[in-house]
């Protein structure tokens, strides 16, 4: 599904991706870790077009189709979805209006007509259970006022109504409480199958005990160090990054 | 050059004389004469003066105009020609034409229930004891465009609601301007509402021929006790018009008086607010939106005079600008010694699209009591790029993330439009001018003769 070949991009003339390599297959979750400043929230922002980032070089492949020759609202109706770190608050806009919006601009790419009102609020109500939103939430303006937790949840629940392909959650279980994190965590894998993808960025082990991956990767200064099975996030929690960057280090010195 | 256009401008005075006082009730004598002495001196202001400093108003008074001083039989009338775009079921409308009550309007004089809603020229006639009263009351020597329309009015709407009664119905009132040539119009509107009465007013100026029109129209306000008064103003007018609009309100003790100014669309609009708070918690909210592109410009200038304690005003500004618009808003709270504990607030913000987009913003504090609250701020940037990035991540197209951003941004203002309906109505106008579907009136080109 989504395929990245050697990846470099810098963010104001600085080098913070180095040549990732990278390929997610359909019905896989891939776990991205790695320290404070190794680049994960860059490499999310390069899959979702943030124009900051400047790609130097590589490609990166979607579904067969130029990922890098999109913009970002193409992306999202060719079914990537960025679950924010912040999520954006937005006064005036409704949510209402924005997500029908954002949901009949998907559904046309695809080639389906537009929901009628009474069609999207049943969508809407099903899929707002899914992370138990309090319903008031969606009568108000985009995250507007919403607690940290129910930002999170509601980056889950547009996650829902939009049915990405691809999911990309960046560090959605920061700032979220135990309760709320099982409640994400469960939203995430009910909306997985077999046709989906998922990466999950995250410097904590703690969400990868919910929503558990097939791989995970140690991502450190801008580069894929380390790519194993489940095990290797117990390991990084147990030891730490200390001894990974150790012995990277001892190899490029 | 300001010697010639005073020589000009209060010659149309002085060559009809019969016309503005001799065939016009005595009411109008002291006025007229007030307001000559007045402009002679003042002229016509220029941006020397602090308060017109963002607009030069010159050019536009330097051309040359047809002065329209009786209404001209049309032979055509005008609902088949225009079709208002706010329409209402239980709304009920008036028009006046280049400043003059138009004569097939349904509505003319007493209404069933006590109430008087008609031509101001014909109330002098009719009511003088109640016109007298109130005619030229919130007048003050300050203003040369004031005095100018004081000297040249010659008619206008005037409602007066009672004590204890209300206007059954929200009127409209349209005012429209036709006419072959460059046209100069003036007009007057005197709103009276005794205590406990309250009404609810749209005001809707539109152009319907492409030619240059020089507006300079008042309107005065009287807000008895405990009365209620709303009124949103619709400002639709061509590329070529400049369009001044004068609005004095005197309000009594608790008194509300909520007026939202919509500028769609106009050449160079100029709005000015004069409200004073003459009674103890009377309340004010004085709010504005305005949607300039091209080369077009918007002024809209509030003095609000806090003279009794426990008052409030609000003002809330905020425009989206495109291409080379400019705008500017000067907003003067003066709160005197005796005005304890009021609250005044005050804010401009406006959205720039474009490098070349300007906003002038001056609020200005004046405060004379020790126990207030009082807040200003204005603001101005462009869309903001996170919300951006984060409605095209859901498939949202850069054009329409930026449509929302804009709507959304002119909501926080017609927010205070009191009317449901109504308020749609005006959003979905805000709407189609934002994506630049609002066409020019559909009868832009309608002929006098």
């Amino acid at each position: 599904m989504l395929v990245i070949k050697n990846l470099h991009a810098s963010i104001d003339g600085k080098e913070i991706l180095k040549g990732i390599d990278l390929e997610v297959k359909a019905g896989e979750i891939h776990a991205i870790m790695g320290p404070n400043g190794s680049g994960k929230s860059t490499l999310a922002g390069v899959l979702t077009g943030r124009d900051y980032v400047e790609v130097t070089e590589g490609e990166i492949w979607f579904e067969g189709k130029d990922l890098l020759e999109m913009d970002p609202e193409e992306r999202a109706r060719e079914g990537i979805f960025l679950s924010f770190q912040y999520p954006v608050e937005i006064p005036g806009v409704s949510m209402i209006s924005f997500l029908r919006t954002a949901l009949n601009e998907i559904r046309k790419h695809r080639g389906l007509q537009p929901l009628s009102s009474g069609d999207f609020l049943k969508l809407m109500r099903e899929k707002q259970q899914l992370v138990e939103m309090d319903a008031k939430l969606t009568g108000r303006s985009v995250n507007e006022g919403f607690s940290g937790g129910e930002k999170k949840r509601n980056e889950i629940f547009q996650m829902a109504l939009l049915e990405p392909k691809l999911a990309i959650l960046d560090e959605t279980d920061s700032g979220l409480d135990i309760d709320a994190l099982r409640i994400v965590a469960n939203g995430v894998n009910k909306l997985h199958s077999p046709q989906k993808a998922t990466i999950v960025i995250t410097h904590y082990q703690r969400l990868l005990e919910y929503i558990v991956p097939d791989y995970v990767h140690v991502l450190y200064d801008g580069r894929i160090v380390k790519s194993a099975g489940k095990e290797l996030a117990l390991e990084l929690e147990q030891k730490g990054y200390e001894w990974l960057k150790k012995e990277v280090d001892a190899v490029t010195d | 050059m300001e010697e010639n256009l005073i020589k000009t401008y209060s010659g149309v005075f002085l060559n009809n004389q019969l016309l503005f006082t001799g065939d016009m009730p005595q009411m109008l004598e002291p006025i007229r004469l007030k307001a000559l002495e007045d402009f002679n001196s003042l002229g016509i202001p220029s941006t020397k003066l602090e308060r017109y400093r963002y607009t030069d108003l010159l050019p536009a008074f330097n051309k040359k105009y047809d002065f329209y001083l009786k209404p001209d039989q049309l032979n055509f009338r005008i609902e088949e020609v225009f079709q208002c775009d706010v329409p209402q079921l239980d709304m009920k409308e008036v028009v006046t034409v280049n400043g003059f009550y138009y004569q097939n309007n349904s509505l003319k004089g007493w209404q069933p229930n006590g109430t008087y809603i008609g031509s101001l020229r014909k109330a002098m006639i009719e009511v003088p004891e109640v016109v007298s009263q109130y005619l030229n009351q919130t007048y003050a020597s300050t203003d040369g465009l004031l005095s100018l329309n004081s000297l040249l009015f010659l008619d206008g709407l005037f409602i007066y609601v009672p004590k204890n009664k209300s206007l059954e119905f929200p009127l409209q009132l349209i005012n429209l301007l036709i006419a072959n040539n460059d046209l100069f119009s003036t007009q007057r509107n005197l709103i009276v509402l005794e205590e406990n009465a309250s009404a609810n007013l749209v005001v809707c100026d539109h152009t319907l021929s492409s030619v240059d029109f020089l507006t300079n129209h008042s309107t005065e306000i009287f807000a008895g006790r405990n009365a209620n008064l709303s009124v949103t103003m619709l400002q639709n007018v061509n590329n070529q018009a400049t369009h001044i609009t004068t609005t004095n309100i005197h309000q009594a003790h608790d008194s509300r008086v909520h007026t939202v100014v919509l500028t769609l669309h106009g050449g160079t609009v100029r709005n000015n607010f004069n409200v004073k708070l003459l009674g103890e918690g009377a309340d004010n909210q004085t709010h504005g939106l305005y949607l300039p592109d091209g080369v077009q410009k918007i002024d809209n200038s509030v003095f609000i005079e806090h003279q009794a304690p426990h008052c409030t005003s609000n003002q809330l500004f905020k425009g989206i600008l495109d291409d080379k618009s400019h705008a500017a808003f000067t907003g003067r709270i003066y709160v005197s010694r005796d005005a304890q504990k009021t609250s005044a607030y005050q804010k401009c913000s406006s959205l720039l699209l474009t490098q070349e987009a300007k906003v002038n913003a001056r609020p200005q504090l004046e405060i004379y009591a020790d126990d207030v609250k009082c807040t200003h701020g204005a603001t101005a940037g462009h869309v903001n790029d996170e919300a951006m990035f984060y409605l095209r991540s859901r498939g949202i197209s850069a054009k329409e993330a930026q449509f929302l951003l804009m709507f959304a941004f002119a909501y926080e203002v017609t927010q205070f439009i009191p009317l449901g309906d109504l308020r749609f109505r005006m959003e979905e106008l805000i709407n189609k001018r934002l994506r630049k579907e609002l066409g020019r009136c559909h009868n832009c080109q309608i002929s006098l003769s």
